[in-house]
């Protein structure tokens, strides 16, 4: 088994629950922390899954509105009074320079991310926020990932960096939260036995976790968190 | 939630206090991360028994990946 959506697997969401993502609810306050104020701000949540960034978001105050492909996942937030559609984040159906906030956490690396940044950059306002959470490379690995997923896509951080700042992104803020992606590889291996037992679990086959343990090991995944502006702050 | 790992012989005593071991919810740190697991664990000293396996298996691997290697 191939799939394009390993945070959607069964063995991943047992673990990581409603945030489908490493680093959690811990990693997407810091973010909130460092965009400041966020009362009555109109804040994206681009790739909100199950919803949980969004009700942090509310929670800040802001007016939170959330896109995802995942059909099964929107349905899942939709019991909780949450304002979701769905959407390809490479043609997001908001007006020019509507919102103050776009979250982006661990799904930039699984679209077409230049596209995806212009989009985010036209729907900013000036001086906006992108909040952008995600995995980057911290070794060298050519070739194609054995198993699609959000490891496939990845860059070193320099190239991410280059990137946004590329779209036109005036870069804020970069940190470095390696340790919470360490510690959700960590509750794999206790749930899974080994690494290699997870991506068992994730793809079925053990020649694809076999090859999946040697891309990850060669690749060294970080995990990165990104504040940069639209057009100034 | 934790997660429990318990030997499948669960015949263990505690020496010192001369008791049965019995299932008990553990928190296991390393490197500034820790774990909530259940194991066998001493109801009179609080001393949790951490069997080979175990160590050597799941407890080993995390180690090696917490510290990069």
């Amino acid at each position: 088994m191939r799939t394009s959506e390993l945070y959607a697997s069964a063995p991943v969401r047992a673990t990581l629950g409603r945030a489908l993502r490493p680093g959690g609810e811990k990693l997407t306050r810091r973010m909130l922390e460092l965009a400041g104020p966020l009362r009555s701000a109109l804040a994206l949540d681009a790739g909100c899954g199950c919803g949980a960034s969004l009700v942090l978001l509310e929670e800040y105050g802001a007016r939170a509105v959330g896109l995802d492909l995942n059909a099964g996942f929107l349905r899942e937030s939709s019991g909780r009074k949450l304002k979701v559609a769905r959407a390809d984040l490479a043609e997001l159906p908001l007006p020019d320079g509507c919102a103050d906030l776009i979250l982006c956490e661990c799904v930039w690396n699984l679209t077409d991310k230049e596209r995806v940044l212009a989009e985010f950059l036209r729907v900013l306002r000036p001086g906006g926020v992108l909040a952008l959470a995600d995995i980057y490379a911290r070794g060298y690995r050519a070739g194609e990932w054995p198993v699609r997923c959000c490891f496939a896509q990845a860059t070193d951080l320099q190239t991410v960096m280059e990137q946004v700042a590329g779209a036109g992104f005036e870069i804020d803020v970069v940190e470095e939260h390696t340790e919470l992606l360490k510690k959700t590889a960590a509750d794999f291996v206790f749930r899974h036995g080994s690494l290699h037992g997870f991506w068992q679990a994730v793809t079925g086959d053990p020649d694809l976790a076999v090859a999946a343990c040697e891309a990850s090991k060669a690749a060294r995944p970080g995990l990165f968190l990104m504040m940069a502006y639209s057009g100034g702050k | 939630m934790s997660l429990v790992f318990l030997p499948e012989d669960m015949n263990w005593r505690c020496e010192p206090c001369g008791v049965p071991l019995e299932p008990g919810k553990v928190e296991l740190a390393y490197l500034g991360q820790v774990f909530h697991v259940e194991l066998p664990v001493c109801p009179k000293c609080g001393a949790a028994f951490v069997y080979e396996e175990l160590a050597l298996g799941r407890i080993f691997e995390v180690e090696q990946l917490l510290e990069d290697k």
